[in-house]
């Protein structure tokens, strides 16, 4: 009787896709190629930060150059929309770091019921960006650099504000963005096949941490934008 | 007869590696953990936003003085306590091979080598201007030595300045021809209205219905919310802010 199981990520019917899952023949065990998925996320994850760094970079210099134009922008906006959407990234957040925590303890259903809860977040975070932020700037005409076309700005400088603000905010909305859509890639994932389970979660992992990472940029976002005058 | 292999075989580890290097299996973090990391994070966020509001207040109806970077400081320290805490707890960072924080500490050392070499190019451009404007003075064709100085007046003081190029042309300085300024142009043109009445527009626009009934120039600055220094801020900017403030209807 040969114990060699040839089986390929298919086989086993019956069986959680978790432990269905072999992992890669070039790796020496499941830990392994674990570690080394983590380690490639972790180091996209630093090229994240690179290009967030660029618009902190960008921030930084304007405001040096033009403080009063900062806060005459700073002004329009409402830190009530800006800490709502924070308290909704952070919640989704903790949420997120719960399905991962159900996923390693194989409780399926909570980590879906946590999977979901962080997906709708998400997209509430986005919804109250563009409908209390972007859409009612826009027709106002504040709107970044060039296109800039109010007729009151607080000083002149302050469509340079408005640049940094709609890149800074325009890039992370993208990422959550995103993320929803990995999220919603794992939920589906789990639903066909129970894809997460103590031994294999990778992927949950992983769009778990890129969550994390735009929640942090948010994070420093939110005191930039909204609380420094 | 053929001969069973001693050990039975681990299709997860065909090779038996599974002594081999360090095994360290996935940390689990504790439900109330993460409830009081989250818990954490909520309450410093309402911190950072009780503060910046008590500072502005302070500011604008207490009259006080704060230092520029206490608005800047104590907002960015919240932050980065509370980044801290998503990457160390919810990222794992803290129980997790070290690998991955070196990745991430090396990767916050390029942002501020770049953000700090960047800043000092700014913050040092000064200088720089002023060495090349005071090596233009006493060399190039003297123009400016031999020409009396144009003279503005900004809060009651005369204020002399040379503004002559080397070929002995006015070159004038200030904001002309920003984008802000182009589209007010326009806008009186189009709407036919007094400086005055855009200035009304103005301060109802941007919510002004208090003494600050004028609007900012390239010589006057006006800080309405402002709580942070510019670059060039320095003790003679600070008087500026304060003429400034007296001679709001000015």
């Amino acid at each position: 009787m040969s114990t060699i199981d040839t089986s390929t990520k298919a086989g086993a019917p019956g069986e959680p896709g978790w432990k269905r899952y072999k992992f890669a023949n070039h790796f020496r065990n499941a830990e392994d190629e674990f570690d080394a998925c983590k380690l490639g996320f972790w180091l996209f994850l630093a090229t994240e930060v690179l290009l967030f760094s660029g618009l902190f970079c960008a921030y930084a210099m304007f405001r040096m150059k033009y403080p009063e134009a900062f806060a005459a922008g700073s002004h329009h906006l409402d830190v009530k929309y800006g800490g709502i959407n924070t308290l909704v990234l952070l919640l989704s957040s903790f949420t997120v770091a719960m399905s991962i925590r159900c996923a390693q303890l194989n409780n399926q259903k909570w980590l879906r019921i946590n999977l979901i809860i962080t997906i709708l977040c998400a997209f509430l975070f986005f919804f109250i960006k563009l409908a209390f932020e972007y859409i009612p700037k826009w027709s106002q005409g504040i709107r970044p650099g060039i296109l800039y076309s109010n007729p009151f700005a607080g000083h002149p400088q302050e469509p340079t504000w408005w640049s940094v603000y709609y890149g800074a905010t325009g890039i992370h909305a993208l990422h959550v963005l995103i993320g929803a859509a990995l999220l919603i890639w794992c939920l589906v994932r789990s639903f066909r096949s129970n894809q997460y389970g103590p031994t294999h979660y990778t992927m949950l992992e992983n769009a778990g941490l890129y969550w994390h990472l735009v929640d942090v940029i948010w994070i420093f976002l939110f005191p930039l934008l909204y609380l420094i005058h | 007869m053929q001969a069973q292999p001693a050990q039975t075989f681990d299709p997860n580890d065909p090779h038996g590696f599974a002594d081999l290097g360090e095994h360290h299996g996935h940390h689990i973090t504790s439900t109330r953990m993460l409830v009081v990391v989250i818990l954490t994070l909520v309450v410093l966020t309402a911190l950072t936003v009780v503060t910046s509001s008590i500072e502005t207040y302070l500011v604008k109806e207490m009259g006080w003085m704060l230092p520029e970077w206490v608005n800047i400081a104590v907002a960015m320290s919240i932050a980065l306590v509370k980044g801290a805490l998503v990457l160390l707890i919810f990222m794992a960072l803290r129980y997790e091979n070290p690998l991955y924080s070196i990745v991430f500490l090396f990767c916050m050392f390029a942002f501020a080598l770049f953000l700090g070499l960047t800043g000092m190019d700014l913050d040092n451009r000064g200088h720089v201007y002023d060495w090349k404007v005071a090596s233009q003075e006493t060399g190039g064709t003297g123009v400016n030595m031999t020409h009396p100085p144009s003279t503005i007046h900004v809060l009651g003081e005369t204020i002399e300045f040379h503004d002559l190029n080397s070929s002995g042309e006015k070159v004038g300085f200030g904001f002309t021809g920003s984008l802000a300024e182009e589209l007010k142009k326009r806008y009186i043109a189009q709407t036919g209205i007094t400086e005055a009445e855009y200035q009304r527009r103005w301060a109802e626009a941007n919510h002004i219905h208090d003494h600050h009934d004028t609007l900012p120039s390239a010589d006057r600055s006006l800080v309405r919310t402002g709580l942070s220094g510019a670059l060039d801020a320095t003790a003679h900017d600070d008087h500026d802010d304060h003429a400034s403030h007296d001679t709001g209807g000015h």
